[in-house]
């Protein structure tokens, strides 16, 4: 790994702090969270709140010394993966799209269909990584949607839904 | 004059017949499990499958899983169906509990009974090494010390749990103060007896049936009103505690079909209950016929579901 | 010997031209819905139920016997290849094995993942011919106190291993715990963090956080910072397998993962997670290049495998001899055998050996079927990494959709997992790591079950852990792998 700029200690960084400031939240809110679960009238020796509030502590004690630290400047620094690149800018309008693209072919998993909105998933994953050969895209994702449908529910008996290719396929 | 008329209503009757008839007939039939595949629900769904279309009663029947919360989502699910007439869904006693247990906002006043179709008694087992030879030995411990005898049994609030509530209350101890240990499936039930880690454990006779003959385990009581055939073990009736409990499977049809729409799927279901088919499953799946019908069984699950809000209350789980 | 001519009776039982077929079908089967994520054996099974029925016990047994293992061997694959482990039992081979792929060396850690399964399954194959009665005796008399603190060491080693920065790890681990809670407490019945969700009730399957955190977490972060430069294929290194340093540096770790994965297979709840964890760490302490561990270690991914097929064979002990299913998929299995009105137990051997012994000698011909199958596979799977990087990231989302979908035949699924794949490119964008939230969430529940069924059976005694011979022991190695590093650094510093 070539990487010579070590971490910078000295400017404050925002995502960092609210990242932990998050955690710390997520923390008091479980430990509110706890209080709530009913105390069960049965004969338990270690009842439904006891883990719980373990873990809920020591979440909110861990993310106070995260932020502790982050005010102090600490920074993370994102992970290495072998596909990216730490000195691209960052586009996070590609993660957009692929979470858009796939949460629309979730709802319309039902209405349109297993083939349709899967489909519609792979289009934008292919669409955020750069792909913009649109025939072909079209072509792909509508090809696997269908044959891992014929897969599942031929191969296997799985019931996915059908939507409007209903009595079609 | 009246020549006419008579041809009209025979033509009339004629056209009606048919389509009376198509009413009458079940098409497209579909079974909701509302389990996973391989659960007991989804079982019973692919026999009452296969019984309908081998015995020509209903083609074709599909089944199809709805998995979740003890089986409420598969409810909530169906009562969203109101006036499918061509919809039924495997249930039994546990979602009975669970409506209870997981506070669901629908129950089963709110759907259509249809019928209730098998079960399997339950049985109270002891390792063969323990000191307590049978059901008078085991309840005067547990009166003894009801917080030392430990109960080994499935999660809290199924079927296991309610007959260890019932038994104490049989026996006039406290079902808060008894000792109950849930476990997440059969096999570590199993295992926990096998290993002498508890007292007693309870379970559908069949998962412990292999351990029983071997002569690890013994059975101390069983369930049912009276003894079964090849199954040695005395009745809890026999042995002083006055409980009856079967983990009963049943089905039931989405609210707002027709008398007739109902009238035609219970029929169907008493054509495949007298089905060769059927009875031939009951055999190799050691099933008890527990098969009800109609307002018997529209009774019975008022009855179960009072009985079961009772003693969910009486164990403490439920407020 | 007794076993071994019951075996020879087996064998020809199992070796009939129909039976071979089926133990072919079963395996083809098993591999390649182990390849598919959260398409697993148990479920393939279950959805064969009723398609069996119709055959002979014996044929349809060994056609299952087929899928089982196969699904072991098939489940390696996704995670070596697409970082996409769809069994909890191959979180861990993802870690090293989907590395190595992306250095082009795909084909040796396929090689070394099949060949790895194939030795444990076959040692385990023979432990289950020979010893299982005295096994599973043993098996069962494990107290939950022992099993807690089993759990704890896991924790312990895991926490040391993933160390990079301990407090990150431990806040993946402290998530990964509170997830875990999520659902009806098993032990009181009560609803714990629902948030009013019906569909929160059964808690959140293990597959939709894994593939959340892994699958779709990385989508999302290599899409906002995809490398453009390079070409847009993984080289792979020539079709070489394995060369003569990879055998070198896999055979130990192969026998060292059965030792650990069969026994754990055995046990009541032990599962086959927590020994492919301890392999992991066990690898990694005992390797001699322990830097290259996160880096594509081949020893991370033979020592795993062979523990997570050794603990396959190990659950049919219990399963065969005591009709005790110690996983979903043996009480998927025990489903089977009494759909022909069969029982497990101590009785099956006698009453049915001919269908026993058959479905044992079918154990062994499936396993050396496996490995004929998936070694030459293994550079053909490894061609998939040629798929242009947005057609092949496009697929991994689609296959997680189908495994997530089909747990539950539900949308709401999807939403948890888009949610956890935010969370995961979260975690990669601000350097937690990963695996401790997933440890937490599959050991986390069973930890907490163990320690109250021990406490609800010695009616509130906690001197049961140390009272009891097993756990004490397990927990003295607890302390000493929280205390001896320390101490051993400090003397190599002033040594030094």
């Amino acid at each position: 790994m070539t990487q010579p700029a070590p971490p910078s200690k000295s400017a404050l960084s925002l995502p960092d702090v609210l990242v932990a400031l998050g955690i710390t939240l997520l923390g008091v809110l479980m430990i509110i969270g706890t209080q709530r679960i009913n105390s069960s009238g049965m004969n338990t020796i270690v009842g439904p709140r006891v883990f719980p509030m373990i873990i809920s502590v020591g979440l909110t004690l861990l993310g106070a010394v995260l932020t502790v630290l982050a005010l102090r400047g600490d920074r993370a620094e994102p992970a290495a993966e072998e596909d990216t690149d730490p000195d691209a800018p960052v586009n996070l309008a590609a993660a957009g799209i692929i979470l858009g693209g796939f949460l629309v072919g979730a709802f319309l998993l039902l209405p349109l269909g297993f083939v349709f909105g899967t489909a519609i998933m792979y289009f934008s994953v292919a669409f955020a990584f750069g792909e913009r050969r649109f025939g072909l895209m079209l072509l792909v994702s509508l090809l696997v949607a269908f044959v891992t449908y014929e897969l599942f529910t031929r191969g296997l008996g799985l019931t996915l839904p059908p939507g409007i290719l209903k009595g079609v396929i | 004059m009246s020549k006419p008329l008579i041809t009209l209503a025979l033509s009339l009757s004629l056209l009606v017949a048919p389509s009376l008839a198509a009413a009458q007939s079940i098409q497209n039939l579909r079974i909701m499990a509302p389990a996973s595949p391989g659960g007991g629900w989804d079982q019973t769904s692919r026999s009452v499958q296969s019984a309908l279309q081998d015995a020509g009663i209903v083609k074709p029947v599909q089944v199809f899983n709805v998995p979740g919360a003890g089986g409420t989502i598969g409810l909530a699910q169906l009562y969203n169906s109101k006036g499918d007439s061509s919809l039924m869904m495997t249930m039994g006693l546990v979602m009975v509990g669970a409506i209870q247990t997981n506070s669901s906002k629908v129950d089963l006043s709110r759907v259509t009974p249809l019928a209730r179709l098998t079960g399997e008694y339950e049985v109270v087992v002891v390792p063969a090494s323990s000191p307590y030879k049978n059901m008078g030995d085991l309840v005067a411990a547990w009166k003894a010390d009801p917080g030392k005898v430990a109960f080994a049994g499935g999660s809290a609030g199924g079927t296991d749990h309610m007959l260890v509530g019932l038994m104490a209350k049989a026996a006039g101890i406290d079902p808060r103060k008894m000792n109950y240990v849930p476990f997440s499936g059969g096999g570590e039930t199993l295992a926990a007896v096998l290993g002498n880690q508890v007292a007693a454990a309870v379970a559908g006779y069949g998962e412990f049936e292999a351990q029983i003959k071997a002569g690890k385990l013994r059975a101390v009581g069983i369930s049912s009103a009276k003894p079964q055939a090849g199954i040695d073990a005395p009745t809890l009736k026999s042995q002083g505690l006055n409980v009856e409990l079967a983990n009963w499977r049943g089905i039931v049809a989405p609210p707002g079909i027709s008398g007739s729409q109902k009238a035609a799927l219970i029929s169907a279901l008493d054509k495949m209950h007298a089905s060769k088919g059927w009875k031939d499953t009951l055999e190799t799946r050691k099933w008890t016929d527990l098969y009800l019908s109609g307002s018997k069984f529209d009774n019975y699950l008022k009855l179960e579901a009072n009985r079961t809000a009772g003693i969910l209350k009486d164990i403490g789980l439920v407020k | 010997m007794d076993a071994l001519t019951s075996l020879f009776a087996g064998f020809e039982t199992a070796l009939t031209p129909l039976n071979l077929l089926w133990a072919l079908i079963g395996v083809t089967l098993g591999t390649l819905v182990g390849v598919l994520p959260g398409i697993g054996p148990a479920l393939t099974v279950a959805l064969l139920l009723p398609v069996t029925a119709k055959l002979p016990a014996v044929s349809a047994f060994i056609m299952f016997a087929g899928i089982y293992y196969g699904g072991m061997f098939g489940g390696s694959t996704t995670s070596i290849l697409l970082n996409t482990p769809g069994e909890s039992a191959s979180i861990i081979t993802a870690l090293e094995g989907n590395k190595m792929a992306r250095k082009g060396r795909a084909a040796a850690a396929l090689a070394t993942a099949a060949i790895g399964s194939f030795v444990a399954g076959t040692i385990g194959t023979l432990l289950l011919t020979f010893a299982a009665p005295a096994i599973a005796e043993i098996a069962v008399q494990i107290p939950p106190t022992a099993k807690f603190a089993l759990i704890l060491l896991a924790f312990v080693t895991i926490s040391a291993t993933f160390g990079g920065s301990p407090l990150r790890g431990l806040i993946s681990l402290a998530f990964g715990l509170g997830i875990g809670l999520v659902g009806t407490d098993l032990q009181s019945g009560q609803a714990r963090f629902t948030l009013g969700f019906p569909e929160l009730l059964d808690g959140i399957d293990f597959v939709t956080v894994v593939i959340g955190l892994f699958a779709i977490g990385e989508t999302l972060f290599v899409a906002t910072r995809l490398r453009k430069d390079k070409g847009n294929v993984i080289k792979l290194q020539g079709n070489a397998s394995m060369t003569r340093e990879d055998w070198r540096r896999s055979w130990k770790p192969w026998l060292r993962g059965t030792a650990l994965g069969f026994p754990f297979g055995a046990i009541p709840a032990g599962g086959a997670e927590i020994p492919t964890f301890l392999s992991y760490t066990l690898e990694k302490k005992l390797s001699k290049h322990p830097e290259e561990f996160g880096q594509g270690a081949i020893e991370g991914v033979a020592g795993p495998e062979a523990a997570n097929n050794a603990s396959a064979a190990g659950v049919l002990v219990p399963l065969l001899t005591l009709g005790l299913p110690t996983s979903a998929t043996a009480a998927i299995l025990l489903a089977a055998f009494q759909q022909y009105g069969l029982q497990p137990g101590p009785l099956l051997f006698l009453t049915n050996g001919d269908l026993v012994w058959g479905l044992i000698a079918s154990l062994y011909i499936g396993n050396f079927m496996l490995l004929l199958l998936n070694l030459p596979l293994a550079p053909v799977w490894a061609k998939l990494l040629n798929i242009p990087r947005p057609f092949l990231y496009a697929g991994i989302l689609v296959f997680s959709t189908v495994g997530v979908y089909s747990l539950n035949n539900s949308v709401f699924d999807l939403v948890l997992l888009a949610i956890f794949g935010v969370i995961g490119y979260g975690m990669r964008r601000f350097d937690f790591p990963v695996t401790p939230a997933i440890i937490g969430v599959i050991l986390g529940p069973t930890a907490e079950n163990f320690f109250r069924t021990a406490m609800q059976q010695s009616g509130g005694d906690y001197s049961v852990f140390v009272t009891q011979p097993s756990s004490a022991f397990i927990l003295v190695i607890v302390v000493l792998a929280l205390v001896l590093p320390p101490v051993l650094r400090a003397r190599g510093k002033r040594a030094a």
